[in-house]
């Protein structure tokens, strides 16, 4: 199982190497450039780090969105072996409420219901699965089986997130609307 | 669907489609031309490539859009007029949608769809408001013009921007105004100029060697308050000493050719001002109150290439001269006047203003302070980077669209009703062409006086001591 699951996560880097082409391609201009001249927005790295644009216009979504990135992080680490006790449940709470959030308002709210493809919602799913197989694993029903399912929900996570829009964070830094305009 | 009815402007006739190069009728074969079209647009701009994989559906934009919050149409969200686009490219160009469509939410086009995007592409007025919602910046408006320019090549224009478009080629301008006509009413200017103020103000057209050649939207010809923006720049001009012509060739800033998003048409649009200005051997240009025009002006260096240099705006050359003192404005001439100013959607994001970022909007503001007793603010998040659209650009500036332009322009009807009954606005100035027009029809549904609307160079004119 370690074998398919280290494989999986070389696939997962290949994968967003891959990716990262087509995110790096070079905006050529077609002659007008999409460029948005809005000043203090050339920092795509704070963006993506901080969300900005949320906190100012949507500050629920911003929570939500926080609090399941953050549990992520926190979660990643403590996968790496990196204060493993102190992370891992504060993580595994926000990040299952985060997730919980996301789902809910996508489920609940009209608006959101009626630009949500299935897929929207199965990757949610599919998050919220290892999440919450992670957590049946340390704290519910420890053993075996219960690796096996977080590990078997983790490979498939690995092979869905390269070729999802799970992959946006790229996007956030390399938009081409974040080219200021002046020269 | 009732709310997609009323809002289909009318469809060019064969010969106009062809007079630009395109099909005048639906062929046969239209869905695979299409499809064929949509990927030569996503391989030739990685941009549209990127805005339509980005979308993480996140729902940012959804209350962003005018033409949203006008009409309460859900299909007029961002994120639903780009899903219109999306879900086609999904179904053709990605490995899950040739698989699995109805997961990824994936759609054939076919004729229910091809409707909706005729309809919805041209309910957008490519104003960018959205863009500024979402985290990834996805430009609709880029969305919008290659669905457009797809519609048109596969025989699908829209009536008014084909001509428009057309007669531009024809005439250098967008009214097919001929050479002796543009001098009949520039002469009839220079009257009513000296009947004004007593002195000799000229209006010149063609004059080789002249320092500025002035291009402006052609609505400054003929109808107010666009002419009194004419007037102002030439008053300005005057008291500089400055020598300007207009051109006959490029008797026109606008370039309807963005709105559809032919690359190719919008080049040799803006090659026609340029040649005029090489022609005439003026050595600088500089553009009206037009914000689409001063999009389009802006980006003339990257457009047409070699070392074509960046026009001025107007607006930007009347700032330095009121600040070296060359000339002087009084705003006692608008005594009673408090102005609000309306940013531009093209000029406040698609473009910059003078050597300072956020020029395009410090320095309307600036020169509107110099003209008029008082100037207030629309509530903020609907000016300046996040500025309504007037809900009239775009090509949506025909009358068969006049339900959705007077829905669209609420949400701008609702913050310059704040300014009035808070601030006690008097004026709304706008800087381009399309809000004057747009606002002057549709302000007085929204319960104002359409005299409310005025241009900032109409002031400047006003309030210059000559």
């Amino acid at each position: 199982m370690d074998v398919l699951v280290t494989a999986a996560f070389a696939f997962l880097l290949g994968g967003i190497l891959l990716r990262m082409t087509v995110f790096l391609r070079r905006p050529q201009g077609r002659g007008v450039q999409p460029g948005l001249p809005i000043r203090g927005g050339r920092l795509g790295l704070v963006e993506a780090l901080l969300f900005r644009r949320l906190w100012r216009d949507a500050p629920s979504l911003w929570l939500a969105s926080m609090a399941f990135h953050g549990g992520l992080a926190a979660l990643l680490l403590a996968h790496l072996n990196i204060a493993p006790h102190l992370l891992r449940a504060p993580g595994a709470a926000a990040m299952i409420g985060g997730l919980a959030w996301l789902l809910g308002r996508r489920l609940v709210l009209p608006a959101m219901r009626r630009i949500s493809a299935p897929s929207d919602f199965l990757l949610l799913l599919l998050l919220l699965a290892n999440a919450l197989s992670g957590a049946a694993f340390l704290w519910l029903v420890p053993g075996e089986m219960s690796l096996l399912v977080h590990q078997g929900l983790g490979i498939v996570l690995f092979l869905v997130l390269p070729f999802s829009k799970l992959l946006h964070a790229p996007g956030i830094v390399l938009s081409p609307s974040r080219r200021v305009l002046h020269d | 669907m009732t709310e997609e009815k009323t809002a289909r402007p009318h469809r060019a006739r064969p010969e106009s489609l062809e007079a630009l190069g395109f099909p005048g009728e639906l062929p046969e074969d239209w869905q695979q031309r299409a499809v064929a079209a949509l990927g030569r647009r996503v391989r030739k701009q990685p941009d549209l490539r990127f805005f339509l994989n980005a979308c993480v559906k996140c729902g940012a934009c959804n209350d962003a859009c005018h033409a949203f919050l006008g009409t309460g149409d859900p299909g007029n969200r961002p994120v639903a007029r780009q899903d219109l686009l999306r879900a086609v490219h999904r179904r053709h160009f990605t490995l899950a949608g040739r698989l699995f469509p109805k997961l990824v939410g994936a759609l054939d086009l076919d004729e229910a769809m091809l409707e909706r995007w005729y309809s919805y592409f041209h309910q957008c007025s490519e104003c960018r408001r959205c863009a500024t919602f979402c985290p990834f910046g996805i430009d609709t408006a880029e969305i919008t013009m290659a669905a457009r320019s797809i519609l048109a090549e596969i025989g699908l224009g829209q009536k008014s921007v084909a001509e428009v478009i057309a007669k531009v080629h024809r005439t250098g301008n967008n009214l097919g105004l001929n050479p002796r006509a543009l001098r009949h009413t520039l002469d009839s200017l220079e009257e009513d100029v000296r009947e004004e103020t007593g002195m000799d103000i000229r209006f010149p057209l063609d004059e080789a060697g002249a320092d500025i050649l002035l291009v402006t939207p052609s609505a400054d010809f003929y109808s107010e308050p666009h002419v009194s923006g004419l007037i102002g720049y030439a008053k300005v001009l005057h008291a500089a000493g400055i020598s300007w012509t207009l051109s006959s060739h490029a008797s026109e800033a606008a370039n309807f050719a963005l709105f559809l998003g032919s690359d190719e048409h919008m080049r040799r649009i803006a090659r026609r001002i340029q040649e005029a200005a090489e022609e005439l051997g003026t050595s600088r240009l500089v553009f009206g109150e037009c914000g689409h025009a001063w999009r389009v002006a802006y980006n003339f260096p990257a457009l047409l290439g070699g070392d074509v240099p960046r026009p001025r705006h107007i607006l930007d050359l009347t700032h330095e001269l009121i600040g070296n003192g060359i000339i002087r404005l009084d705003p006692s001439r608008n005594a009673g006047m408090a102005v609000t100013l309306h940013d531009s959607c093209n000029v406040a994001r698609g473009s910059g203003m003078g050597v300072h970022p956020g020029g395009q909007l410090d320095i309307p503001r600036a020169v509107l302070a110099a003209a008029v007793p008082r100037t207030v603010e629309m509530p903020a998040g609907t000016t300046g980077d996040r500025t309504f659209c007037c809900g009239g650009g775009g090509g949506l500036l025909t009358d068969e669209m006049m339900e959705i332009r007077i829905k669209g322009a609420a949400p701008r009807a609702a913050a310059l009703r704040q300014a009035v009954e808070g601030s006690g606005a008097t004026h709304m100035a706008a800087i381009c062409a399309i809000c004057k027009s747009q606002f002057s029809e549709v302000l007085p549904h929204h319960g104002f006086d359409r005299g409310m609307v005025v241009g900032i160079m109409q002031l400047v004119g006003r309030a210059l001591v000559l």
